[in-house]
């Protein structure tokens, strides 16, 4: 994996520039980057298989014998639920003549993982307990021909997948965002409201536009009501993670259109952590963003160089879910427009992509972020591995 | 059926452990090792009148050379267990199958075990007793039973003092499982064997328990019988788009009864593994007797796997 050579059409001198040590000379990725083919199939192995990817939530596979195959960058994998609540990921192909066990995207509650080929059936652990009609085969012994496992992790009731067997360990992937979700403790909350959007831009401008509020005055009014986008500061990072925070306006308690929550304080924040909104992008493809009273997720998969499926998903603490007459719209509207304004915006970036006269752009100090992430995707260009990314501190005088 | 091995093993010990309860000891006739099982496990055991029978081992699993079943006489047996009591002699031979299970005791080590037994449904569960001892697991057993001269391997029981909780009816009533079960308690299985009354209750009481808590292990319908009866009762399969009815033998499978009257469903594996015959069902409610659906699918009886399940109705009218 290790290349001198940045995949083509990118050139050593155009990534250079991105990594320039003084953020004032340093210059945006090129457009070849969000456009070409040969870039996401080269992403896909080198940046999506080799990262701990986000493929769902715990709550997916939740009881035993539940199924569920889910892409990774180019792999399918299968992930299975087994009697003693054990989580399994596997290659989604039989050991037989490698048909699907399940078609991506599919689920299934079965006590074992059929083949619908020719009827070969595993257990949920993977080992194959029958290949039906092929057992009188001398020297044919079952114990040879499990499915092969996939690495994966569940953290705070999130699925990740690293599909290409040699990612660092989960916990050094993420670092102290362990330390730092913690109090939220997203493990068992449950799913208010979920949206899906299918964007016609690219991953990455999805994930820029996540990591500055440059663009916060100019086309989120609804949010600087409830907090004021000077207010941004950078959070120190160990692992694969780039976050910030914005307070809140002294009259708002929470990201919604009056600034009011229609839920509950989460129990186990503190004062001052009630009066920020914290958002994280963890490589490659979560964003994740704690509020005093819920949780938001953006889960990124691209399906071509311009077109990105995103799930936006709210998540409440399960005695406020559970309430009779909890509706999780004060949060789902405020970031569905919210979030509107953002898919415009980088859908609109594509467009001028698109034009024979983008050229890379110079970075605000409020923007070092995008800096930081493009320097990871740069670095990885040349490289073919993930480096943790720069500290940054989104234009604010200190780090937290 | 099946493509568990044969085994031809001798009767090398029988005692009545219990009013109308007999424990058999099998080994084979050279006394060498028998292939080994788990916590849950059962034999299928040919009897000489062509019935076919499911008693659960119970047996120490580390007693590589021998198994133990104990059977109840059935107030209305329909044969097995009669045969069972009063013709099987130490030195008999007895052909059997496997051993399977269909119960496994599947438990994080974190978790508790709950444990309830009514009458012969101590079996499966009191190698899962010794499973759980030894490996530390939390658990506790309630077991139910008529009197106590009725119920089986209660001296055993007692050694483990206060987990086990012994309730004869005779002197305590039913096990009082509203205050057993009536609030789910947090990482807890709940493991349960015994008549399909107490089988009923419990799972009633478990709905509001965590999705995968209970692990149960049922009898025939509305018998006593520690039989599964697998291939008891005869029933009408009417093949809906084929216009043709016909009736399932007893040891027959639908399968085989279609396949007489012209009806040709593919199959592969024929042991309710492989799901090749899974079948839509329009009316009539499934006896699911496979490996392969999900508790869903299950409940909800909209398929069935025809190669080896039957019926709890009369009459199953299957999209065929």
């Amino acid at each position: 994996m290790n290349t001198s050579l940045p995949p083509a059409p990118l050139t050593k001198s155009e990534l250079d520039i991105v990594l320039e040590e003084r953020l004032s000379d340093a210059r945006t990725l090129p457009a070849d980057a969000y456009l070409s083919q040969e870039i996401l199939d080269w992403e896909r192995k080198n940046l999506l298989e080799a990262a701990w990817v986000c493929v769902g939530r715990s709550s997916d596979v939740a009881k035993a014998g539940d199924q569920k195959a889910v892409r990774v960058g180019t792999q399918g994998v299968l992930l299975t639920r087994d009697e003693s609540g054990d989580l399994h990921a596997f290659y989604n192909a039989c050991r037989h003549r490698g048909h699907e066990l399940l078609a991506v995207g599919q689920c299934a509650n079965k006590k074992l993982v059929q083949c619908p080929y020719h009827a070969w059936v595993f257990g949920l652990n993977g080992e194959l307990r029958s290949a039906t009609q092929f057992m009188d085969t001398e020297n044919f012994n079952k114990e040879e021909w499990p499915l092969i496992e996939v690495r994966s992790v569940e953290w705070f009731g999130w699925i990740f997948i690293n599909a290409s067997g040699d990612a660092p360990e989960f916990s050094e992937w993420v670092g102290n965002l362990t330390e730092v979700v913690a109090p939220w403790d997203p493990t068992d909350m449950v799913i208010g409201e979920s949206h899906s959007y299918t964007l016609k831009t690219n991953w990455k401008t999805v994930i820029e536009n996540y990591l500055e509020c440059y663009h916060c005055p100019s086309i989120h009014p609804e949010l600087c009501r409830v907090a004021p986008p000077e207010s941004a500061m950078g959070l120190h990072q160990t692992g694969m993670w780039l976050g910030g925070g914005l307070e809140f306006r002294d009259d708002a308690d929470t990201n919604s259109l009056d600034g009011r929550s229609g839920g509950d304080r989460i129990a186990g924040i503190s004062d001052e952590q009630a009066r920020w909104t914290l958002y994280f992008m963890l490589a490659p493809n979560l964003l994740l963003t704690l509020q005093p009273d819920y949780v938001m997720t953006h889960r990124l998969v691209p399906l071509s160089p311009g077109e990105t499926w995103v799930e936006c998903t709210w998540y409440f603490p399960r005695e406020v879910a559970e309430r009779p007459g909890f509706d999780p719209s004060f949060a789902a509207d405020f970031w569905d427009i919210t979030n509107k304004q953002d898919f415009a915006a980088c859908e609109s970036v594509y467009q001028g992509m698109l034009t024979d006269g983008y050229r890379p752009g110079p970075f605000d100090e409020r923007e070092d972020g995008v800096r930081a992430f493009q320097a990871q995707l740069a670095t990885a260009y040349l490289t073919g591995r993930w480096e943790k990314p720069l500290q940054i501190s989104l234009g604010a005088s200190h780090v937290v | 059926m099946s493509s568990d091995p044969e085994l031809t093993l001798e009767i090398t010990g029988a005692a009545l452990v219990a009013d109308g309860v007999r424990s058999l000891r099998l080994a084979r006739g050279d006394r060498a090792a028998l292939p080994g099982w788990e916590p849950g496990a059962h034999l299928e055991f040919d009897l000489p009148n062509g019935q076919i029978r499911h008693y659960s081992l119970c047996n120490e699993t580390t007693d590589a050379n021998s198994y133990e079943v104990a059977v109840l006489l059935a107030p209305e047996s329909r044969g097995g267990s009669e045969y069972i009591h009063n013709d099987l002699q130490v030195g008999d031979l007895v052909t059997v199958r496997g051993p399977r299970n269909n119960f496994p005791f599947a438990i994080g080590s974190r978790e508790r075990a709950l444990f309830i037994a009514g009458g012969i449904g101590i079996t499966p569960i009191l190698p899962m007793i010794r499973r759980a001892h030894a490996e530390g697991i939390e658990w506790s057993l309630v077991y139910g039973g008529r009197s106590r001269e009725s119920m089986a391997y209660l001296e055993q029981l007692q050694h483990f003092g206060s987990r086990v909780q012994i309730v004869p009816q005779d002197e305590l009533g039913h096990i009082d499982l509203q205050t057993l079960l009536g609030v789910p308690q947090p990482d807890t299985k709940v493991f349960c064997c015994g008549p399909s009354g107490l089988l009923d209750a419990v799972q009633q009481l478990c709905r509001t328990w965590p999705d995968g808590t209970l692990h149960l292990e049922r009898f025939a319908a509305g018998s006593l019988d520690a039989s599964v009866q697998a291939d008891a009762g005869t029933f009408t399969v009417v093949a809906e788009r084929s216009g043709v009815t016909c009736e399932v033998g007893v040891g027959e499978s639908i399968t085989d009864a279609l396949g007489r009257a012209g009806i040709i469903v593919p199959t592969s594996c024929r042991e309710g593994i492989c799901g090749t015959c899974e079948t839509k069902v329009i009316a009539g409610i499934p006896d699911h007797r496979d490996f392969l659906l999900g508790d869903a699918d299950r409940e909800s009886g909209a398929t069935m796997l025809i190669c080896v399940s039957r019926a709890k109705t009369p009459e199953l009218i299957l999209d065929v």
